[in-house]
């Protein structure tokens, strides 16, 4: 058989069409170990355990209308509002620029099968993520508190500051639920922002991640 | 004997993130795009139960990365534009049963500077209804010469480098829309605009 002559691809002076459509957001609360535990090896390295929602609050939801999906092909598919019951996360720690993020998470929703989604991506603090593991950590840009936290610190008062920080992903979705099947089928990216929560002793940092994630077309 | 009244524990439940109504900003900075041969003798690894393995390699000299509008700094941000050569690429894919792929992209561009970036992503791509058992039909082959069938994908790489020209890229995690052509069920060339979220 000949072989077929590759045709003359050359260099483009165009940019293939793009587009990121909103799928849903998904919010994280992480908690890390108290500083001591935090080195392993010859790293800082940190594991991040994630923290169930209780009542109300579920992982992801549409921050804008029902809870379906429409792409270009006009199809209407179901956004899963789900709720995390297992997550968990390891950062490798550094005194300046981003992290690697490489998370898995397994959501419920309202059928006895659930939701497995595999993360990986970038995380940045303001001051460098080295600070996570300081029991003692410099001081943070002041923020105003979060919705959380006006509605939880009235008088007990257990995170006095943020550091916020910004995260990107892209995640992998396994889903037996045939409604909620297509997640299988695409790759996401999100984007998000981060905060670090720091406690006033003894308690545990806490890490928030929400992201927007969206598929692209 | 009593010792230092304990504070309570924090509630830590009561700090998850509000329900949102607005968006989180984002912006999509164009990095640079690249043009990727595939060798058309693929390593096939065999059937397995759900799906087939096979490892793709990229043609060392007619793959290359660049700037489509050649600029030499990337718009906006003033670092240095990337250009090269594409000169390691492997995909190790694995098509499922129900017409999903599964990839492991790893490659490494040499700048003309000499720079060496590396960049890895994992993908995963919708084959289509019935996409699977058509890729590996001796029969009815997908795409010709003439007319090669063109399929777009959206990957999410990430780079490392030493180089300090380049340490910029450690810190992104990028987005790559593509195009793929496949001539008779073989993947034959790739072009992708890779771009930085921010």
């Amino acid at each position: 058989m000949m072989p077929v002559p590759f045709p003359n691809w050359g260099e483009r002076s165009w940019l293939h069409d793009k587009s990121l459509q909103y799928v849903m957001s998904l919010d994280l609360l992480y908690r890390l170990p108290i500083p001591p535990e935090a080195v392993a090896g010859t790293s800082t390295r940190l594991p991040l355990v994630a923290v169930p929602p209780d009542g109300e609050p579920v992982t992801t939801y549409r921050t804008v209308g029902p809870m379906l999906f429409k792409s270009n092909d006009n199809i209407e598919r179901e956004v899963p509002q789900a709720r995390v019951v297992h997550g968990v996360d390891s950062l490798e720690l550094k005194e300046e620029g981003a992290v690697d993020l490489n998370g898995r998470l397994r959501l419920e929703i309202d059928t006895v099968e659930a939701i497995s989604i595999a993360y990986t991506g970038k995380l940045e603090l303001d001051g460098g993520t080295l600070q996570l593991a300081s029991p003692d950590p410099p001081a943070a840009r002041p923020s105003p508190p979060s919705a959380a936290e006006r509605r939880s610190h009235q008088g007990t008062q257990s995170y006095d500051r943020r550091i916020l920080g910004s995260a990107f992903i892209s995640t992998r979705q396994e889903v037996a639920i045939p409604r909620y099947r297509w997640l299988t089928y695409n790759q996401l990216v999100g984007v998000g922002r981060a905060a670090a929560l720091v406690p006033l002793d003894p308690d545990p940092w806490l890490l928030t991640l929400t992201f927007d994630l969206y598929l692209g077309l | 004997m009593a010792g230092p009244a304990a504070r309570k524990p924090a509630n830590i439940v009561e700090q998850h993130p509000a329900r949102r109504s607005t968006f989180v900003d984002r912006t999509l900075l164009y990095l640079f795009s690249y043009d990727v041969e595939v060798e058309r003798d693929a390593q096939t690894v065999g059937f397995f139960p759900g799906g087939v393995r096979f490892n793709m390699l990229a043609h060392r000299n007619k793959s290359r990365a660049y700037n489509v509008m050649r600029d030499r700094t990337v718009a906006g941000v003033g670092v240095p534009a990337i250009s090269g050569e594409l000169d390691w690429g492997t995909d190790w894919s694995y098509w499922r049963e129900d017409d999903i792929e599964f990839s492991h992209v790893r490659m490494t561009i040499t700048t003309d500077e000499g720079d060496t970036i590396y960049g890895s992503y994992p993908a995963v791509v919708y084959l289509g209804l019935g996409g699977f058992r058509r890729l590996v039909s001796e029969k009815d082959k997908i795409g010709t010469e003439d007319k090669p069938v063109v399929a777009r994908f959206v990957t999410t790489p990430r780079f490392q480098t030493s180089s300090a020209p380049y340490l910029w890229l450690n810190d992104l995690q990028c987005v790559g829309f593509g195009r793929l052509q496949l001539i008779r069920s073989e993947f034959r060339r790739i072009s992708y605009d890779v771009y930085g979220l921010t």
